[in-house]
């Protein structure tokens, strides 16, 4: 419940808006808005509401692989055994699975990973993808639902 | 500055973080959806935009370091969310810059939300002729009623920059404005 002084700047504002530049609103919009909110946050926590499509699933899993064998041919003794290599992976997919996005994160994260990715080649992706990526990302959703 | 230290706690604690979370929409949602919805102009676009606002602003609550106020914080997810808004539609559309302000009165008179008066036809063709920053800022000062401190959070621009700008624009709207009402009053 919004207090009186609150209130009354709202409606002031919303005056303002509709008398000087004439905007208009449905009726009820705040509330309905309210209830679309609410409703798409609930569904967020329950899981419902996946953040990642199939294509995202697939385009950050290659992306992430792309980052392994970017720093593995590059920087070799950085990653020398195949168990920190899946960890990594794991874990940049937690990243990216972080919805912390107040601050484009994951936009610069993108353009990061779409660099590293002209220098690995196209059979390197598939197969590091198919063999350890898509199982764990299939278990993920599976689990979900 | 307890009371807000107070309610962000709640919102950030899960026990309480729904109860706090609505309080949240009851407080702001108007005042942002305003301030949006001048910035991508019609109100499916600004109905979009607050949804998306509104959900980062809960994904990004555990993250928030409180460098500013929560209402500054808020109001600049807003301002972002707009701009990436305006950002991709403009990649859709490939509108150059010359066709901007003709583009921001045809999505406006395309509304079905906008009244359309004459006095107010002719403030938004006065406001679409402004660089959009100058715009910007007119708005978040006259419209939305913001302190020029918490501006310059929003815009990441100098204070005094700021208070240049808006006072230049509101002696450019008072004589354009004037001007049309004189002429007006010319012709009668």
């Amino acid at each position: 419940m919004k207090n009186t002084k609150l209130d009354s700047l709202d409606k002031k504002i919303q005056k303002t808006h509709s008398e000087h530049l004439g905007l208009q609103i449905p009726e009820n919009y705040f509330s309905e808005s309210k209830e679309n909110i609410l409703a798409q946050i609930s569904n967020k926590k329950r899981g419902k509401l996946m953040p990642f499509s199939r294509k995202n699933i697939i385009w950050f899993t290659t992306a992430a692989a792309v980052l392994i064998f970017t720093v593995m041919i590059f920087k070799p003794k950085e990653f020398p055994a195949a168990e920190p290599v899946i960890t990594f992976v794991t874990d940049s997919i937690d990243v990216l699975k972080n919805e912390s996005l107040a601050n484009n994160e994951v936009a610069t994260y993108e353009e990061d990973i779409l660099l590293t990715s002209l220098f690995v080649e196209d059979n390197q992706i598939n197969k590091f993808v198919d063999n350890y990526i898509i199982e764990d990302i299939i278990e993920d959703i599976q689990h979900v639902d | 500055m307890k009371d807000e230290a107070d309610f962000i706690k709640k919102l950030t604690d899960r026990k309480s973080q729904d109860e706090a979370f609505k309080k949240l929409l009851d407080l702001y949602q108007e005042r942002l959806y305003w301030h949006i919805r001048k910035l991508v102009i019609t109100h499916d676009n600004a109905n979009d935009v607050l949804q998306n606002t509104f959900l980062r602003i809960y994904k990004g609550l555990p993250n928030f370091k409180q460098n500013s106020t929560l209402h500054t914080w808020m109001y600049k997810i807003a301002y972002n969310e707009s701009l990436r808004f305006l950002e991709e539609n403009k990649k859709k559309y490939t509108i150059s810059i010359d066709d901007v302000s003709e583009k921001y009165l045809e999505n406006l008179m395309e509304d079905e939300f906008f009244e359309g008066t004459e006095i107010q036809l002719k403030l938004q063709q006065v406001l679409s002729k402004l660089p959009e920053k100058q715009r910007h800022i007119f708005q978040l000062k006259y419209y939305d009623d913001l302190k020029f401190k918490e501006i310059e959070v929003i815009l990441d621009i100098n204070e005094n920059t700021l208070k240049t700008s808006y006072y230049s624009t509101v002696k450019f709207i008072e004589s354009t404005i004037l001007t049309v009402e004189l002429y007006k009053k010319d012709r009668t």
